[in-house]
């Protein structure tokens, strides 16, 4: 069931296009921040909403990296691959904290706390290598920072905090 | 015209013609995979890169249209190596599984390699895993490695059908077709991806591994399911039908077939189709099988000894040779109890002009009045739609909505308030325009007026005098009327004469004793308005002969029974909606002793004649006139109540005969509007009890947010629903736990 | 600055004041000369209003061309558009910047968001446009709310919305966030991807000026395109144009990064040698390194050698020496670098960010992906050698759209200027170009 809040911001997102379609990847976007991924239900509730076939918004859903399908850690830690970071030792970073973790890219470890996922060129090549916690950007990445950060979070984790 | 060279020959085609096609016009084929030329182009597969001369690129064929003094190359070194390039990539991921493909020997991907291909793949690798045999439905299948990503299946539905059930997920290499999780491919047009998929990704479920296309026979053949009457080509093989393609008619089906049409061919197989004459006691219900010389001297020594008193009842399924021996039986016999029409239609020649199917493509107004295209005339639904995004608008009555916010107004009326609203709409065109913002059959009106090509479809089951009034209103703005109700043949029926009195009378008299043999050409049971009167009058009447196929419910109580051969096994003709006769041609020979409708009608009627005499005398038949009549306004129903409304459906009780469809068997049900769902207390999918009209039984619940909230509507041609009988009469519906209750209490 | 060329001197045209503290505030915008090309534009009285067409002229003076990638001139693109129908028009932003070593919208969005926003309601303006989007790609989440902070602001000070300065002009801006796809910066994706569906490119005629977003006339044009419109107004095209070369007027900024001694954006006139950004800008090669090579125009052009480095940095001068400007995303390789492995690299970005639509683009990139990563870890054969040489071919120039010509951009290059280095790696099963390589 959709919540009221959820479905009345939905209803904001919608007016907001000239076209009722636009708004399908807003929502998606939308479900994701709550629920942190989007299952089939989620799928279902926002094509009820845009008045879509589920097969239209999955389609969408697929398609964009950002969408995630399955639950992934609380703290979701990206590293860039691509060429201007990986010259400077990005894809080291990202072997290092899978070597850490123990986990396969976007799976969570056991206790959910942590996933790792590889991503393309985030636009900040000048801070190579560079990488984003839960959205938010973190740069010069080097083992011992992400060390650092993976205690850190945990810490902040165990702390009671939340977010990143 | 735009003149250039093709491969230095030149050609002069019209203005926006594809390079495609001005190169097919040369003489020289260029390869496709996804294009589709009922569709739009994508340019996505690249296999038809050509070279034009002063651009830089190679040009995809498909989607380029032609320039004046353009010169064109498919057979250049650049072009050759481009689609060797392509063919590559295309093979590169696929299976090569050809041995045991469905598609193989009729596959594009084969056929292409073969013409333009390298033998040699250079692709070693180990290949990206794709799900396998993934079934999307009960009639589809899906093999995602073998998808080439063409979109066709995808495109199909959201462009023709404006039901994007299928869609892509993933991109990049790990693109494939799909579904969403748990929700299998439900449209009634799902069977036309399989013909489109030019691999063998999207195959038939029903004839996998049945056949190879080489071992396939074909004949040319027209569905009888529907009075559309798409072209289709049937195949068989050891004697067997194991598939139904479409065979592209632009004027009729525009090259589409629904999963009816495409599905429903196996009732031609069933055990219990009737091989040869029966005899049957009535009270022992013995049958014992005759030689036809036999049968045939029982009939007719009983038609005679009748005589005017033979009622003939139906025939709107036979061929048009079979309505015109039918015909000859009746002035044989001097009969005026005739009548085709045993289910709810009333009409079967419009007032005014007669429209041609392919009028809806010109037409800049579509009115529908009391029918339900996707129901009614399935591929006519495609027809419309597209019509509409070609900027055509619609216009509907009905007791239900239909083709949803596609329509420019709708006016809902209650359940046999079809006539009343025609004639409402009638005057309203008549009058001058009325203001903005009008509702219902108003706007209705508002709508059509403003037309100058409009097309009605018509049921045929109400307001026949009104729509002559609306006619006449219309003027030169009308193109013409289609009758969409009836028989699939209806309107060769009414042509041939088969209409001299009412069913409903001549079956009320039987039922009193007044008639002494009665000859059944359909199966009455099914489309039956009452089916208790029918029950009555086959009990009464001392000798009924029935001409089936299979032992439906009225052949079964018919006292002598001839085997008739099914369409495909028969070269005649059979008639449309608009009235075209269309050849089909043998493709089995009839089952046992089974023989061809209009044999067995001569023989009744002691004529002789050939087939092409029958068909010329059918040709050489006036245009029915309109009959106009008055129908008496339906008593209001109770304020408050909950009226019936019975409307066909795409998979009625017919499928009970084939094996493809038995999943698509419907039960009982009866839907209702959400809100009065919920106004009863009942959920969708619930059982409950329906009483009314002296009918009480157990239905599902369903939830149809199309219908009026005051109106229920029951499914015609569903064993143990008298929905025809119910129409327009108030009914309950409770829940069956409540109704077990209020018993015990 | 032993190899650079001279300083260079020239007034700075979008990062004038970009290291002003809180330039993303509007009052601090306008106390730095912010909204005064609107203000000129739009809110002079009467006839010391400019009309759409007179903007229009000075940008199309100015020799702007756009900086997404492609250097179409910005005028003649707003050309296209035919004569308004009273229904809507669309300004879309292009900020999905996601092209690999490229970073200067990100930084324009972040610190000078109003700059963007003048710059789209005078484009706006000049074009008829009744409506704008930014279209962010998903990442751009902290640059979106800075933003839509700076589009709320706009609103309040009457810039946005209903007869913007009492001009009688109305002009709508939002953000629309992506979620994840490179090819959404490929304009008709991009259109496609607003409009709620995947992003797969769509097939041109219809182009977007006649029939863009919803169907409707609409340009698209990078964010640094678009920054550049409030000071070729306020300053006069004639000025703009004067800054840069011949046929491209103004500054461009340069992104620079990979193994340089300062990564960072460098705003630079167009036509400035590469040599100078190398060297002046971004401080040379690391200490004790050599450059080997250079991408100039964002992972999608091919390279440049150190002998090409006095090249002047312009569309027409770096597309005759084989590769492109671009987006003036310059990512350098050092001497340390193996070629193999950074092809590997960009193929497996290239394999990843295929929409899938065509064939070639599809099938290639994962297949050329598949072969590189064999030669680079050693396990490669002759038979790879051959589809390293055969393949891009096959792909160039035949797909849908620019990402297949921009996937097989990098690897012809350095197939053509560093084959033994590929080689060699087959032949020995190792890299042979020392360094960190493994
Ligand atoms: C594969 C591909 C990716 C592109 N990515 C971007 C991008 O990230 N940002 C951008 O501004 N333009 C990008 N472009 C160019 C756009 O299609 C378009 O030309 C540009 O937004 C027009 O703006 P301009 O005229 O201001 O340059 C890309 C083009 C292609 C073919
Ligand atoms: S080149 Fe083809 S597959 Fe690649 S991104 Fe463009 S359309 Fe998609
Ligand atoms: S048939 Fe032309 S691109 Fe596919």
């Amino acid at each position: 069931m959709i919540s009221e809040a959820r479905r009345q911001k939905a209803m904001e997102i919608i007016r907001g296009f000239p076209q009722k379609s636009s708004a399908v990847i807003p929502l998606l976007h939308l479900w994701q921040d709550e629920e942190g991924y989007l299952s089939d239900d989620a799928i279902a509730e926002v094509a009820e909403i845009m008045g879509m076939p589920p097969a239209e918004v999955q389609e969408v859903v697929s398609f964009y990296s950002m969408f995630h399908r399955r639950p992934l850690g609380r703290y979701h830690i990206e590293v860039c691959r691509s060429l201007s970071c990986a010259l400077m030792g990005g894809r080291d970073i990202l072997d290092h904290l899978r070597r850490r973790l123990g986990v396969g890219l976007n799976e969570p470890t056991p206790d959910g706390l942590f996933s790792v996922g590889a991503v393309e060129c985030l636009a900040r090549c000048d801070l190579a290598p560079v990488g984003q916690v839960n959205l938010e950007y973190t740069d010069r990445l080097t083992p011992e920072g992400v060390d650092r950060l993976l205690a850190d979070l945990r810490a902040r984790a165990e702390g009671g905090g939340a977010g990143a | 015209m735009i003149h250039l060279t093709v491969d230095g020959r030149a050609v002069e085609v019209p203005e926006g013609t594809l390079i495609l096609d001005a190169a097919k016009e040369a003489g020289a084929e260029v390869p496709t995979f996804c294009y589709h030329h009922l569709m739009r182009p994508v340019a996505a597969c690249r296999m038809c890169l050509v070279e034009v001369e002063r651009r830089p690129k190679l040009e995809p064929a498909c989607a380029v249209t032609v320039a004046e003094g353009m010169a064109v190359h498919t057979k250049s070194d650049r072009v050759l190596a481009a689609r060797r390039g392509v063919l590559e990539f295309l093979l590169a991921q696929h299976p090569l599984d050809c041995p045991v493909c469905d598609k193989g020997g009729e596959c594009d991907l084969q056929d292409n390699t073969m013409n333009h291909g390298r033998f040699r793949s250079r692709y070693e690798d180990p290949k990206i895993k794709k799900r396998k045999r993934v079934p999307l439905s009960d009639l589809v299948v899906l093999d995602e490695e073998r998808c080439i990503v063409c979109q066709r299946c995808t495109r199909f539905m959201e462009e023709v059908v404006e039901d994007p059930q299928l869609a892509l997920r993933q991109r990049g290499a790990y693109t494939a077709v799909s579904t969403f999780p748990g929700r299998p491919f439900d449209s009634l047009f799902s069977g036309n991806t399989i013909e489109m998929c030019p691999v063998g990704a999207l195959t038939s479920r029903p004839y996998r591994f049945r056949a190879r296309p080489w071992d396939n026979r074909t004949a040319e053949s027209v569905c009888t399911h529907c009075p559309v009457g798409c072209n289709l080509a049937a195949q068989e093989r050891d004697g067997s039908m194991v598939r139904v393609l479409s065979r592209e008619n632009p004027d009729v089906d525009g090259g589409w077939l629904c999963d009816r049409g495409r599905f429903g061919y196996r009732w031609v197989h069933h055990p219990r189709r009737y091989l040869a004459p029966l005899g049957r006691e009535r009270a022992s219900r013995r049958e014992t099988p005759l030689v036809w010389a036999d049968a045939l001297e029982q009939a007719r020594a009983a038609l005679k000894a009748a005589g005017p008193r033979t009622a003939v009842l139906g025939g709107g399924r036979l061929t048009a040779e079979g309505q015109m021996a039918a015909r000859r039986l009746v002035e044989a016999l001097g009969t005026e109890l005739v009548d085709h029409r045993t289910g709810a239609l009333r009409f079967a020649t419009p007032p005014g002009p007669r429209a041609r199917i392919a009028d809806l493509d010109r037409a800049d107004r579509i009115l529908l009045l009391g029918v339900v295209p996707e129901s009614d005339v399935p591929v006519l639904d495609l027809r419309i739609k597209a019509a509409l995004r070609a900027g055509a608008r619609l216009a509907v009555v009905g007791e239900r909505r239909t083709l949803g916010e596609r329509a420019a107004a709708t006016a809902l009326v209650p359940p046999r308030g079809l006539g009343a609203a025609v004639e409402a709409l009638a005057e309203a065109v008549a009058r001058p325009p009325a203001a903005a913002g009008a509702e219902g059959v108003e706007a209705v009106a508002q709508v059509v007026a403003e037309g100058e090509r409009v097309v009605v479809l018509w049921s045929g089951e109400a307001g026949g005098a009104a729509l002559a009034r609306l006619v006449q209103a219309l003027g030169e703005r009308l193109v013409g009327t289609l009758v969409t109700g009836g028989a699939p043949s209806a309107q060769g029926a009414a042509r041939a004469g088969l209409e001299r009195g009412r069913a409903g009378e001549i079956l009320a008299a039987a039922a009193q004793g007044d008639v002494e043999a009665l000859v059944l050409l359909d199966d009455l049971f099914e489309d039956a308005p009452d089916p208790d009167l029918v029950r009555r009058a086959l009990e009464r009447v001392p000798f009924v002969l029935a001409l089936a196929h299979l032992p439906t419910e009225s052949a079964a109580r018919a006292d002598l029974v001839l085997p008739l051969a099914a369409p495909v096994e028969m070269s005649a003709h059979v008639v449309n909606l608009e009235g075209r006769v269309q050849p089909i041609a043998a493709l089995l020979p009839p089952p046992g002793e089974a023989r061809p409708d209009w044999e067995v009608l001569l023989d009744l009627a002691g004529a002789v004649a050939d087939r092409d005499e029958l068909v010329a005398a059918y040709r050489a038949l006036p245009e029915p006139a309109f009959v106009a009549e008055e129908e008496e306004a339906p008593a209001p129903p109770p304020p408050g109540a909950l009226v019936a409304v019975s409307g066909r459906i795409p998979f009625d009780s017919g499928v009970r005969w084939e094996e493809g469809l038995r999943t698509r068997l419907p039960r009982p049900y009866a839907a209702v509007h959400p809100d009065a769902l919920a106004r009863l207390g009942l959920r969708p999918g619930e059982a409950a009890r329906l009483k009314g009209g002296g009918f009480e039984g157990e239905v599902e619940v369903r939830a149809d947010d199309s219908l009026p909230v005051d109106s229920v509507f029951l499914p015609r041609g569903v064993i143990g629903l008298p929905a025809g009988r119910l129409h327009g009469l108030a009914v309950e519906l409770e829940a069956v736990a409540a109704a077990a209750a209020a018993g015990e209490a | 600055m032993p190899e650079g060329g001279a300083a260079t001197a020239f007034e700075p045209v979008l990062f004038k004041d970009i290291d002003t503290p809180e330039l993303y505030r509007r009052q601090v915008y306008e106390a730095h000369e912010g909204y005064a090309a609107l203000r000129r534009a739009l809110g002079g009285e009467g006839s010391e209003r400019m009309t759409p067409e007179a903007v229009l002229e000075e940008v199309r003076v100015s020799n702007l061309r756009g900086r997404g990638g492609a250097g179409f001139p910005t005028a003649r693109k707003w050309q296209f558009l035919p004569p308004p129908d009273g229904g809507p028009r669309y300004l879309v932003c292009n900020a999905d910047e996601s092209e690999p070593g490229t970073f200067k919208d990100h930084e324009i969005l972040r610190k000078n968001p109003h700059m963007l926003i003048e710059g789209m309601i005078l484009a706006g303006y000049a074009m008829r446009a009744t409506r704008g989007f930014i279209y962010l790609r998903g990442e751009f989440a902290q640059p979106k709310r800075v933003v839509d902070a700076a589009i709320r602001e706009a609103y309040e000070a009457g810039y946005l919305g209903r007869d913007i300065l009492g001009s009688g002009f109305d002009f709508d801006l939002s953000t629309y966030l992506g979620a994840g796809a490179y090819i959404c910066g490929e304009e008709t994706a991009l259109l496609d991807s607003l409009e709620g569906k995947r992003g797969f490119p769509r097939l041109r005629p219809p182009f977007p000026a006649v029939a863009g977003l919803y169907g409707r006339p609409t340009v698209v044009n990078n964010v640094e395109t678009l920054a550049n419109v409030p000071a070729i107004v306020r300053r006069g095209g004639a000025w703009f144009a004067s800054l840069g070369t011949e046929r491209s007027g103004g500054t461009k900024i340069f992104s620079i990064s990979g193994r340089v001694a300062r990564p960072g954006n460098y705003e630079y006139p167009m036509g400035t040698p590469l040599r100078v950004l190398l060297y002046e800008a971004a401080g040379g090669p690391l200490p004790g390194r050599a450059f080997k090579a250079v991408i100039p125009g964002g992972g999608s052009a091919g390279l440049l050698v150190p002998s090409q480095f006095d090249l002047p940095m312009d569309f027409e001068p770096i597309a005759q020496a084989g590769s492109m400007l671009g987006s003036a995303g310059v990512i350098v390789m050092d001497d340390s670098t193996c070629m193999v492995r950074a092809a590997t690299w960009l193929m497996e970005f290239y394999a990843d960010e295929s929409c899938g639509k065509c064939t070639p683009c599809r099938e290639g990139t994962k297949w050329l992906e598949m072969a590189l990563e064999r030669i680079e870890t050693g396990r490669g054969t002759p038979d790879d050698l051959e589809l390293l040489q055969g393949l891009p071919g096959q792909i160039l120039g035949n797909t849908f759209c620019g990402l297949g010509d921009a996937a097989v951009g990098f690897l012809m290059s350095a197939v053509r200027h560093f084959w033994p280095e590929f080689e060699a790696h087959v032949a020995e099963g190792r890299c042979p170009s020392g360094g960190d390589g493994r």
